[in-house]
């Protein structure tokens, strides 16, 4: 077991480093004026663009500014925004919105999404299985913004039932559209999954010999099925949870959410690449861990796992 | 004691029409609505992508929009009405399926070789190779997809490179998902037996990559590629909407996002090419998802 | 342990002409075309059988875990102590199921859970059905993997499935069968996914067990080879039918049915060595096609015409001997 965990620390830290390479790269050196990259269409003059090329390290090779970059990032140095504001602070202020609308997200998908693929697993073929997989068949195809924009049409602007943007003084309440919008899709998902995982195993040999053994539906299924298909589910869940933390960018930006994925939606509509650069590497540090996480919760639930 | 020879076995089993996993899946496949429903719509909007006069009067390339008509209601000869800019929303829809559709296309096809050289050379000669390309393909992965696109096609909006950002984008963090696939694929038909009875027979690598190994694995490789395809539309109008698509170009995506701004006065501009081009995302997924589900063994 | 005398007292396990079709999307197919057998205390009765004989299909219809559709039990009797459990209310049959009747499968690793740990799936049964306490469940269970001779029972107890040997699995799947001490047990194919060392271990420890617990036996195999130590009497199974039934011994030194009689051809003897290996020519019959008269016509080596057009009743030939055959007395004693 303990061979497992070091085995995935180290190929964390290794896509960690590797994947921040890129994006860095893609970043700063794919453009021909990295400069002008960092500044957006806003034209600079010679101080500007002294300061800039100081400040990044930019009359240094390649591996060595990414060195800095990474070592700012490690020390929690996170530099600033094209505006001069440190990145810290910005974080500090829009990471705990994300985590509420996560929160949110999350109870919305375990609830609707487990539950209904659940049953429909349990009756697959009938009415509620063939109308559940028409319409996350929907939700799946649907690209997020569309459904994002719709619901704000439909729900907030049409009928009124929700605010159409952020609205601090509404307390949490302001994040459940956004939060049914973002959990949409990764309900869609997790009801197809529960869905399909429980029926596979609803045909799996072992759910035979349990019944041999005279135990009753209620207990086959709510011990022996669940136990074996929610593990995929779970796993996906745990992936999702990095994902969300990451940036619902496209919703958190339609419903002006000021969280991180907010920021980040900004960050593009100002073209502040500082900004951008960094919230995306900690995005792939968040994503990691809780990646990481995802795979050591397998090894518990799933004993195969442990003795590879 | 009764003559009449026995029937022998290779008699009963001509007579028992055996069937392949191939012919059991298109037999399913034939009777499949939503298999009918989404090719429909998908050969429905690639005529649309490449003949877009065909469909609309007005070209939205050229035509001029006219303040008066901004957000005015459909009438019999702009069945969708106008968006703000006073410019015919019909034709635009007509035409912006085309940056959609070609990005779609094209990304896949990116996505699609470099998976299977990628997946390919992983599952086939295993070991070291297959380590560092996991490797490789962990790192592409811990790339959040759209933040990754995001990036890429920023980087290169500075010049005037039309679709190219996009694609290269989605092509290049694509790939690790069918890749995997394919080796699973690739590692699963490689260890059977007629992999070895040509070896055996002196076929060289390549041809054991290509000629037997590649067929096998090609039915999985065709549903991940369909979906992919229908989510690269989606992502090509994401980008879009965010502001990072393809410049000068009339796009869904772009459509959306400025209808989205003047929802409150009117929201036809922004249904129209909502509804365009969730059709076309459903219609590949759609696609993908029936060829999948005829191909599955264990669903019998 | 001798073979059973004809007897009017009921049986243990009397199954009388149980009918079961699975409806296909190629037809509906008859896999048990009207199949009898019966079992007693302290017997094993063999069920032998080629794939697609129908044999798993009629151990499951006798535990009720058929799936029901796409199978229907369509006709006959499943008399437990007299009892018919197929007119049962599922309640009352799932207490038979397992307490009184238990079953032991053939692939132990899909059969058991994977992900819970072996003394716990072996107490399941004993915790939920007799209220045992956890504790004492689990004392129980080390005692009953000690008697199915898994060494090391205290220690291995929460061990996973996949730790275990092939051979060690099916110890653990026939401990659970036994956990609620059960008066039937059936084992489907129990030894077929083992190695030939291990199955002598194995057949070795059920005949043990069964001396040890007096409950009856069902051995349901292919193999005709197993078959020969284990079994008092033996049910020969085609197309769903019982074509012959008798003693063991009876039924190796003369078989009274052209298909027991190829069966036991086919086996490769040393002396035979040189000789080309007999084989029954032909297929088993497509279920859902089964051609009239006799199922196994296409393939007799004696088929006349009746054989073509007339169901073989089940001929008593004395002595407990049936054989569902035109000529069976023919065949008993070597004339045809």
């Amino acid at each position: 077991m303990s061979r497992f965990v070091i085995r995935r620390l180290l190929q964390s830290v290794l896509t960690f480093f590797g994947a921040t390479l890129i994006v860095y790269a893609l970043m700063f050196s794919i453009t021909t004026d990295p400069l002008q990259a960092l500044a957006g269409e806003r034209p600079l003059n010679a101080s500007q663009r002294a300061q800039l090329t100081a400040q990044y390290h930019l009359d240094r090779p390649f591996l060595v500014q990414y060195g800095y970059y990474i070592t700012g990032l490690l020390t929690g140095d996170l530099g600033r925004t094209i505006a001069g504001r440190p990145i810290v602070d910005v974080l500090a202020e829009a990471w705990p919105r994300t985590i509420q609308l996560t929160l949110i997200t999350m109870a919305i998908v375990i609830v609707i999404g487990i539950t209904g693929g659940v049953f429909a697993g349990l009756r697959r073929g009938g009415v509620f299985d063939q109308t559940t997989l028409a319409l996350t068949l929907v939700v799946i195809g649907t690209p997020v913004f569309v459904l994002g924009t719709v619901f704000q049409t439909i729900f907030a602007v049409e009928l009124g039932w929700f605010r159409p943007s952020f609205a601090p003084e509404i307390g949490i309440a302001t994040y459940f559209l956004p939060a049914i919008v973002l959990g949409l899709l990764s309900l869609a998902t997790a009801m197809r999954l529960t869905r399909t995982s429980v029926a596979e195993n609803l045909r799996a040999d072992y759910v035979r010999t349990a019944n041999a053994k005279g135990l009753t539906w209620r207990r086959v299924v709510g011990v022996h099925v669940l136990r074996n298909s929610l593990i995929p589910v779970l796993t996906f869940l745990g992936t999702e949870l990095g994902l969300l933390m990451g940036g619902a960018m496209v919703t958190e930006g339609i419903f002006n959410i000021p969280g991180v994925g907010g920021r980040l939606f900004q960050g593009i509509r100002l073209e502040d690449g500082p900004l951008v650069v960094t919230i995306v590497s900690l995005l792939i540090v968040v994503y990691l861990i809780t990646n990481l996480l995802v795979d050591l919760t397998y090894a518990v639930l799933d004993p195969r796992i442990r003795h590879e | 004691m009764s003559s009449g020879a026995v029937p022998t076995q290779a008699d009963e089993a001509v007579a028992e029409r055996a069937r392949s996993l191939s012919g059991d899946a298109w037999h399913d496949l034939r009777r499949s609505a939503v298999f009918w429903t989404a090719t429909a719509l998908v050969v429905l909007m690639s005529l649309i992508a490449a003949f877009p006069g065909l469909f609309s009067a007005i070209d939205a390339r050229t035509a001029a929009c006219s303040l008066t008509d901004s957000l005015r209601a459909p009438d019999a000869n702009h069945w969708f009405g106008f968006d703000k800019q006073g410019c015919d929303v019909y034709s635009r829809v007509i035409y912006g399926a085309r940056s959609s559709v070609l990005v779609g296309i094209f990304s896949t096809l990116i996505t699609g070789v470099v998976a299977l050289f990628v997946g390919m050379l992983a599952g086939f000669y295993g070991r070291w190779i297959d380590t560092i390309l996991a490797r490789v393909t962990d790192i592409f992965l811990g790339i959040p997809p759209l933040l990754g696109a995001v990036v890429v096609a920023k980087a290169l909006s500075g010049q005037e490179l039309g679709i190219w950002p996009v694609v290269l984008a989605l092509g290049l963090l694509g790939w690790p998902s069918p890749a995997r696939v394919i080796r699973s694929s690739v590692i699963a038909a490689r260890h059977q037996d007629y992999v070895n009875a040509a070896r055996i027979l002196g076929a060289s690598n390549g041809r054991l990559m290509f000629r037997h190994i590649l067929p096998n694995a090609l039915a999985p490789m065709v549903v991940v590629l369909t979906i992919m395809l229908g989510t690269f539309i989606a992502f090509e109008a994401t980008l879009s909407f965010l502001g990072v698509g393809p410049r000068n170009t009339i796009s869904w995506g772009v459509d959306i996002a400025e209808a989205q701004r003047w929802i409150r006065d009117a929201s036809l501009p922004l249904m129209f090419p909502a509804g365009f081009l969730t059709a076309t995302v459903l219609a590949f997924i759609m696609l993908g998802d029936a060829i999948r589900e005829a191909f599955d063994p264990r669903l019998r | 342990m001798t073979g059973a005398v004809v007897s009017h007292a009921p049986h243990l396990l009397d199954v009388r002409d149980l009918v079961v079709e699975f409806h296909t999307r190629d037809g509906i197919a008859r896999v048990i075309n009207g199949a009898s057998f019966h079992v007693n205390a302290g017997e094993t009765l063999a069920v032998l059988g080629e794939s697609g004989s129908g044999k798993s299909v009629t151990a499951q219809a006798v535990m009720g875990i058929l799936d029901a559709p796409p199978a229907v039990i369509r006709a006959g009797q499943i008399l437990y102590n007299g009892r018919d459990l197929l007119t049962m209310a599922d309640a009352d049959r799932r207490t038979v199921r397992g307490a009184e009747i238990a079953m032991v499968f053939q692939d132990a690793l899909s059969a058991l859970n994977p992900v819970l740990p072996v003394g716990w799936q072996i107490a399941e049964a004993m915790r939920v059905r007799e209220g045992k306490s956890k504790a004492e469940a689990m004392t129980r269970a080390i005692g009953l993997m000690e008697r199915v001779r898994i060494p090391a029972a205290r220690e291995r107890v929460r061990d996973y499935p996949h730790q275990f040997s092939g051979g060690m699995r099916q110890r653990v799947m026939i401990a659970m069968a036994l956990a609620l001490n059960p008066k039937v047990l059936i084992a489907d194919e129990p030894t077929t996914a083992l190695d030939v060392t291990v199955q002598a271990q194995i057949m070795d420890l059920l005949a043990d067990l069964q001396r040890d617990t007096g409950m009856a036996l069902i051995l349901i195999t292919h193999d005709l080879g197993v078959v020969a130590t284990v079994a008092d009497r033996i049910a020969v199974m085609y197309a769903g039918r019982i074509v012959e039934h008798a003693d063991v011994h009876a039924l190796y030194e003369r078989p009274a049915h052209p298909y027991t009689r190829a069966l036991i051809d086919s086996i490769p003897r040393q002396q035979a060595r040189t000789q080309v290996l007999k084989t029954i020519k032909g297929l088993p019959p497509n279920l859902t096609r089964i051609p009239p008269g006799c199922p196994f016509h296409p393939r007799c080596p004696i088929r006349q015409d009746i054989c073509t057009t007339l169901l073989p009743p089940s001929v008593d030939l004395g002595g407990g001997r049936t054989s569902a055959c035109h000529f069976a007395s023919e065949v008993l004693d070597g004339r045809l």
